[in-house]
């Protein structure tokens, strides 16, 4: 199998966005759960008007990122 | 110190008497300055911002060539949520790094990179010297610089860099400290 024929082998990139997909989902997960892990620490350091609005949109982040995984595991 | 209103200039990095509570104040402890980087200085990210999302709108032209609608819907949720993870990254960095001056204490609280926490606290009473440093040409358009607090001893010594209105800050340090 030569190189030109595993470019257009189009199940090779499907697998490869696929990993890509799910991989870097799942990383991006882990962020938005360390962000809000620290925005509640921060929070509770100096509390501010504001502060509930900042732990919500650092929540929805969480959200966003599952429905970014099951996005990749379901139609990618 | 008790005439002082409650105000809020440059993007809420100079806030007079804000409705601000903090780990560790002591109950008659009132907080009467919060300082945090003067906006400007936070400029870059933002026009990074905003260069990340006019890349992720012209990839958009490029993409449904050769991937699907799932595909494209896909890189494109992916790309704002990273987007605006830069953005929120460098915004909760802003935002929770600030000076603060109380009726007993300056406290500065630093999250270098959201992760690691750093709290400086310098009592009033230690304080020796107070000083303002402003220099080029953006801190003279927009008035920020550094206000440097060193106390006596081993004690800690405190810098609020970038900070609004650094002279202002230095005074109202300064009639604290002879009240």
């Amino acid at each position: 199998m030569d190189f030109s024929q595993l470019l257009n082998d189009q199940n090779l990139l499907n697998f490869f966005f696929r990993s890509f997909a799910c991989v870097f989902s799942f990383i991006y997960l882990l962020f938005a759960i360390v962000i809000y892990k620290q925005t509640q620490m921060m929070n509770r350091t100096l509390t501010t008007k504001w502060g509930s609005y900042i732990i919500f949109l650092s929540l929805l982040q969480i959200v966003v990122a599952l429905i970014i995984i099951l996005l990749a595991f379901i139609f990618i | 110190m008790d005439n002082i209103k409650e105000s809020h200039r440059a993007f809420h990095s100079f806030c007079l008497r804000p409705k601000i509570r903090f780990d560790g104040q002591n109950k008659k402890e009132e907080v009467i300055l919060i300082l945090r980087a003067h906006p400007i200085t936070q400029i870059y990210w933002v026009i990074n911002g905003f260069i990340l999302f006019t890349i992720l709108i012209l990839l958009n032209f490029i993409l449904p060539t050769f991937l699907d609608y799932y595909r494209v819907l896909f890189f494109d949720i992916f790309g704002l949520m990273i987007t605006f993870a830069y953005v929120w990254f460098n915004f909760l960095g802003w935002f929770f790094n600030v000076g603060m001056v109380t009726t007993e204490r300056v406290i500065d609280i630093d999250f270098n990179n959201v992760i690691y926490k750093e709290v400086t606290i310098a009592m009033l009473r230690k304080i020796e010297d107070v000083t303002s440093k402003s220099g080029g040409f953006f801190s003279s358009i927009f008035d920020y610089g550094n206000v440097f607090v060193q106390t006596a001893g081993t004690e800690a010594n405190i810098e609020f860099m970038e900070v609004p209105a650094p002279s202002q800050v230095a005074k109202i340090i300064n009639q604290l400290l002879n009240q």
